[in-house]
């Protein structure tokens, strides 16, 4: 009777509280405008060990993170290169370093994430050369939010 | 004999009868209204339960299918109103946008002028240029009730006053004039356009005559003799004083001196002009080019012709489709005293040109406030808080009062923009209100010194800062009221041209009290801004979206003097994490999960308590 009660007695509906931090949920009860769950909030920035990074591949999870030389790069919005379909969806939650540095998209230029981390010692001049001109390229045009390291136990 | 005795045997037989036919009537007569009676409310519960299960059906029916298809705005639209980056740094929010500049593309960056194949972000000669093109020799600018004139004469004068001699040499031109009057309003206009084509002296906005000297202001503009008489020794700082007031008397003396004029003097051979004549360049060099100064307690800020244009194309782009700018809107601006309140005399500008860019008109309103006051046409209102109460209160105390069918249709007025569905039901019948459409209230951050300073100390929260701004159930009342929809701007006064937030236009939502007396509702970031908050020092709690807001776009503006250009770049880089970010100082608020900005207030404290006892709740 929300409708009515609120045109005959002089009352207003009231909204969900959208600052959460009231307790009140106002007087209707769809809960539709709470849908912001876990995956929806941002990611810290800071340390992402290949297991953390992996879900980030745009199919687990709807952000695209890719790990070049060490730094991850938010490449959410180059989702139509790196999300699931795109031509470099291999490299999307993984270390790249290798399939950019060799221009393969192979699965063996990728380690899984329960492998140790690619050192890349085994690389050309040529090669560490188109390696760091794709790291110039993926700084000026995606965020840098982190560094991959090993982690104790799975990768060292 | 016999025959006689059986007649009468047989009488009382038939009267026997007829007593028993009597008492079996009565019996009946007396079982049928009983369960007539039972009947009646049996019906009556029948007839109560159908209706009470319509009413349930018909409510169940209106709020689940029939207000979903009426809402202005989807629900879904309104819990989603900015943009957040997937990523956060370690103290720090995410980083909020205007769901109308997504994350990836450029933030709202000038007019996107078509110049060949390349595309310019413009100036302000370039709007005026268009102003003048779409100008229609109407009575465009009203200065009050009395006094209005045609942009065809503004141009006239200001070309006038470009071609003058004593304009060619000057560096900047000091106005402290209401631009709500045509003297005013022209030197503005042609100092900024001299920002563009002149040899890069620029207006500067004064709050009050100045009491040392400014080295670069070269020229003085003062709306009176009076102001003349004052200035003292001060008088030789200028290579020109100009007086916005007829010489009188003995007053015409002091034109013998070789540094003072009179606007009238200054203009007095001017003629109609329709065409204002520029060539603009190629490039968008003119981008960063000073286009005003505003001083405020000895701090100066520096405005460019991006941060103008970047705040013209935010507001132009705002307004949602079929409610856009047209030739027939009338802006009306109400200003509070001119002299002493420059920061709308600088924010109005946006809204200004946006409307005269369209067609549109104006008109200053800065005598005492009554609804009697605004001009019949107004189609847009921009507002101060105190102004807007001011009116409100006199459609309150008319006369005739409110009748109680006008009290019916206000309180239903309100349920149903509570529910999303504008309507203008509940409008007083004012004529003044007849073809108003949007009102803009403009709001402003508190702390002004601690924010312009740069000072690193950070303040301690305090939530009862604004407890004067409004809230969503005096929104609501207001919409009800005036008939018209109304958006919040929240500005950075002396700091950011345009407002840092404003709420949506379709935005009619009523939050519990609990909200209310806690937090007030900005809406969200301009489409020209970006903003995060970052963790301080104060009990806030960076993982629910809580702390210190910091800016960075383009429609921020440069401080003048070094110290505070050192000032911003530390505190840029101390708080900000550097990047472009400014700080507010002492602007603390959080994000709610709208992507709407809110402010803390607090209802509990003692200085709201006084305020409502010496106002009143306010509106009714």
């Amino acid at each position: 009777m929300s409708f009515f009660s609120n045109m005959f007695l002089g009352g207003v509906r009231t909204e969900n509280d959208p600052t959460g931090m009231s307790g009140s949920n106002g007087n209707n009860n769809d809960n539709q405008n709470n849908s912001n769950n876990n995956d929806d909030e941002p990611v810290v920035a800071g340390k992402f060990y290949p297991r953390t990074l992996y879900k980030f591949n745009g199919h687990d999870d709807e952000k695209i993170f890719i790990s070049i030389l060490g730094r991850v790069y938010d490449c959410t919005q180059g989702r139509q290169f790196y999300g699931p379909s795109g031509p470099y969806a291999n490299f999307a939650g993984r270390d790249a370093s290798r399939g950019l540095a060799t221009n393969s998209f192979e699965q063996d230029c990728l380690r899984d994430w329960d492998q140790p981390m690619d050192q890349l010692q085994d690389l050309n001049p040529d090669q560490v050369e188109q390696l760091n001109d794709w790291v110039s390229f993926f700084q000026n045009k995606y965020p840098c939010i982190g560094e991959l390291v090993p982690e104790p136990g799975v990768n060292i | 004999m016999i025959y006689a005795s059986r007649l009468a045997n047989n009488e009382r037989r038939i009267s026997l009868l007829k007593e028993g036919h009597s008492f079996i009537d009565q019996s009946v007569h007396s079982i049928a209204s009983s369960q007539s009676s039972k009947m009646f409310w049996f019906d009556l519960l029948k007839l109560v339960l159908t209706a009470l299960v319509i009413l349930l059906l018909t409510d169940r029916f209106i709020n689940s299918f029939l207000l979903d298809f009426k809402r202005d705005l989807s629900k879904v639209a309104l819990n989603q109103q900015s943009n957040i980056s997937p990523v956060r740094k370690e103290n720090e929010t995410a980083v909020y946008r205007n769901f109308l500049a997504p994350q990836g593309f450029p933030l709202t960056t000038g007019l996107g002028i078509s110049h060949g194949y390349k595309i310019r972000n413009g100036n302000f000669a370039d709007v005026w240029m268009a102003i003048m093109e779409v100008s229609t020799n109407k009575l465009a600018l009203h200065f009050g009730k009395d006094h209005s004139t045609s942009l065809e004469s503004i141009n006239g004068m200001i070309n006038t006053i470009l071609s003058n001699e004593q304009f060619k040499d000057v560096k900047d031109i000091g106005i402290n004039v209401s631009v709500a009057s045509s003297s005013g309003f022209a030197l503005m206009v042609a100092a900024m356009l001299r920002s563009v084509t002149g040899n890069g002296g620029v207006p500067h906005i004064l709050n009050a005559v100045p009491r040392e000297r400014i080295e670069s202001l070269d020229v003085l503009a003062i709306d009176s003799w009076s102001k003349y008489e004052r200035l003292g020794e001060s008088k030789d700082w200028y290579k020109l004083i100009i007086i916005c007031e007829p010489k009188t008397g003995k007053n015409g003396n002091h034109l013998e001196y070789s540094n003072v004029i009179t606007f009238d003097k200054l203009i007095s051979d001017y003629k109609q002009d329709k065409v204002f004549r520029y060539s603009p360049p190629d490039d968008n060099l003119d981008d960063k080019k000073a286009l005003l100064k505003i001083s405020f307690q000895n701090m100066t800020t520096e405005f460019s012709q991006l941060n103008l244009v970047s705040s013209l194309a935010t507001f132009i782009k705002g307004f949602p489709m079929n409610h856009e700018i047209t030739g027939k809107d009338c802006l009306t601006i109400l200003l509070r005293d001119t002299s002493k309140n420059s920061n709308i005399s600088l924010q109005m500008w946006t809204k200004l040109l946006s409307v005269l860019l369209h067609g549109g008109s104006i008109s200053f309103i800065d005598q005492t406030l009554t609804m009697r006051n605004i001009p019949t046409t107004t189609t847009l209102l921009l507002t101060e808080l105190d102004s807007l109460k001011k009116l409100a209160d006199s459609v309150k105390n008319q006369d005739p009062p409110i009748s109680i069918l006008q009290r019916l249709k206000l309180s239903y007025s309100k349920t149903l923009i509570s529910e999303g569905i504008f309507t203008q039901v509940g409008k007083h019948s004012l004529p003044e209100l007849d073809q108003l459409r949007c009102i803009f209230v403009a709001d402003s951050l508190e702390g002004t010194e601690q924010i312009t300073t740069f000072k690193s100390s950070i303040p301690k929260l305090q939530k009862e800062k604004y407890f004067n701004s409004l809230d969503t159930r005096q929104l609501n009342s207001l919409r009800a009221i005036f008939g018209s929809r109304i958006v919040i701007e929240l500005y950075c006064p002396y700091l950011i041209f345009g407002p840092i937030f404003q709420t949506n236009f379709y935005d009619y939502r009523v939050f519990s009290d609990s909200v209310n007396k806690n937090f007030i509702c900005f809406g969200t970031l301009s489409t020209s801004l970006e903003g995060k908050l970052i963790a301080t020092l104060n009990d806030l709690d960076i993982t629910k979206r809580q702390g210190m807001l910091c800016v960075r776009g383009f429609t921020i503006g440069k401080p003048l003097e070094s110290s505070r250009q050192d000032a911003a770049r530390k505190l840029s880089a101390q708080l900000g994490g550097g990047e472009g970010w400014m700080p507010l100082n002492g602007v603390f608020g959080l994000w709610g999960k709208d992507g709407c900005f809110y402010l803390y207030t607090d209802h509990h404290s003692e200085k709201y308590k006084k305020f409502i006892e010496a106002n009143g709740l306010w509106p009714y």
